[in-house]
């Protein structure tokens, strides 16, 4: 069932760059693409959250889930263009700092490839011990970039 | 278990033991859950499991334990509720055996935000899925969202609930010379209509192994 949905998520994310790549000058497909994007990265981190709980965690669905995330994080660049800040008027949580402060959010995305880099590497060894520990750092990362450039719910 | 036969000063027995405990480990519990949120989440989960089992015992003890803790006791209908509305701003002590007829409605709301808070919480899953109850794993992601944000909705209803809460001891304090607070410490009021009949002992052990057996099983998940 994950990997269903998260093969269904990956071909609408793709379906959605492929669609802002046509039509470039659409702020609204960028910003889609984006919040679609995260959200799917949201998705497939808390599947490797409930897996991890089990008293057996699967390996493989672990390693998939993770080599997702990863793809995630090297994608996160293209999804803040130029002008798709919250200044367009659309319904977002990325705060204008992204755009104001380019160097510090390129290194909380480079801290989230990197660690969810280490991940992929524990997943695909099987080491679930490993993977608890770099889920944590990952995790980390997560909250690294969203505490400076997400804005906070209401 | 025995009855003085003539009310002793300051007041005869109006709420027992068990019920003191539930409500002053209640605000200390709510306290911990409230300023660990977002801070220290293992604190914010293990007080909250707490929160779970004293409204267990709640539920058991407002069917099963002391004459004044009972539901049927204290909950009365509209007619009655109004009638008391009527006599609530004599500057007069009530007398009620127990929670009167319209305070007994805000302990039936608060009781049941909370119950549904704590649920709620179980499945909730914060954005980046690392901080999650122990039964987000049943529900998917958009799911625990929507859960993280009902139980912070709900968080903020409790709130306004307890500031009423407060506010209507404060007036019972004030206006009415009714301190219902030395009641809820000692146990003992001089207001009291009729005293207290304790709950059982039997009835006391069952609600404590519910309500731990509850929040524990909560607690792992489900996965016993
Ligand atoms: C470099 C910054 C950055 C990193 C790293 C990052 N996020 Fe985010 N995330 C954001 C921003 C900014 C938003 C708000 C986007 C918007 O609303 O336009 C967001 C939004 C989200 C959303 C909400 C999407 C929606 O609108 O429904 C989820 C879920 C999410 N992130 C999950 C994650 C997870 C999981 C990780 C780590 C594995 C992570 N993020 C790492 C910046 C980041
Ligand atoms: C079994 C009990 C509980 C569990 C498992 C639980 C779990 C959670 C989780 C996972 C979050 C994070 C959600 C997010 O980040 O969006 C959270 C947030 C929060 N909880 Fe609880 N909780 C419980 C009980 C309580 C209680 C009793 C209170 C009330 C005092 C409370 C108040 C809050 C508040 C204020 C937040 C912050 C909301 C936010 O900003 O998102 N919780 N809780
Ligand atoms: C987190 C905060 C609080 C919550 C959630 C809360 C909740 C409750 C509940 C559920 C009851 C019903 C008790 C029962 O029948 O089991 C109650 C009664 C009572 N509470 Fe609180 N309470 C809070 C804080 C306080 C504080 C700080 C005080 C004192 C200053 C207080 C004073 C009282 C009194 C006096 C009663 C008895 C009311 C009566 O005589 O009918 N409470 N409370």
């Amino acid at each position: 069932m994950p990997e269903k949905t998260s093969v269904a998520g990956i071909a609408l994310v793709l379906a959605l760059t492929a669609g802002a790549a046509v039509a470039a000058t659409s702020v609204e497909k960028a910003v889609a693409l984006r919040q679609a994007g995260y959200k799917e990265m949201g998705k497939s981190f808390k599947a490797i959250n409930d897996e991890l709980k089990k008293d057996a965690p699967d390996t493989k669905l672990i390693a998939a889930e993770a080599k997702k995330v990863h793809g995630f994080s090297l994608a996160i660049p293209k999804w803040f263009p130029k002008d798709s800040g919250p200044e367009t008027g659309i319904k977002m949580r990325a705060k204008a700092d992204i755009w104001a402060e380019p160097a510090k959010f390129a290194d909380a995305t480079k801290a989230l490839q990197v660690e969810s880099q280490k991940l992929r590497v524990a997943a695909g060894k099987g080491d679930i011990e490993a993977v608890k520990v770099q889920f944590k750092a990952t995790g980390g990362a997560c909250g690294g970039c969203h505490k400076p450039f997400r804005a906070e719910e209401k | 278990m025995s009855q003085p036969t003539t009310p002793r000063v300051p007041g005869v027995a109006l709420w027992d033991l068990p019920t003191r405990i539930f409500h002053w480990a209640l605000v200390v519990l709510i306290l911990v859950a409230w300023f660990s949120a977002e801070e220290n989440m293992l604190l914010h989960r293990w007080s909250g499991y707490g929160v779970l089992g004293l409204l267990v015992f709640r539920l058991w003890w407002g069917v099963a334990g002391g004459s004044t803790a009972r539901f049927a006791s204290f909950l009365t209908g509209p007619s009655a509720t109004l009638a008391y509305l009527k006599t609530v701003g004599e500057r007069s002590p009530s007398h009620a055996a127990g929670h009167n007829p319209v305070g007994a409605w805000s302990v039936v709301a608060m009781i049941a935000v909370m119950l549904a808070l704590t649920v709620l919480g179980l499945f909730a899953g914060d954005i980046d899925g690392v901080e999650s109850g122990p039964l987000s794993y049943m529900v998917d992601f958009d799911t625990s969202r929507l859960c993280a944000e009902w139980h912070e909705l709900l968080f903020r209803v409790l709130q306004g609930l307890v500031v009423l809460h407060l506010l209507a001891v404060a007036y019972y304090w004030a206006w009415k010379r009714q301190n219902l607070i030395g009641a809820m410490i000692t146990g003992k009021s001089a207001f009291a209509a009729e005293p207290l009949r304790r709950g059982r002992l039997w009835s006391l052990l069952v609600g404590l192994i519910l309500a731990v057996g509850v929040a524990w099983a909560a607690a792992k998940g489900l996965r016993l």
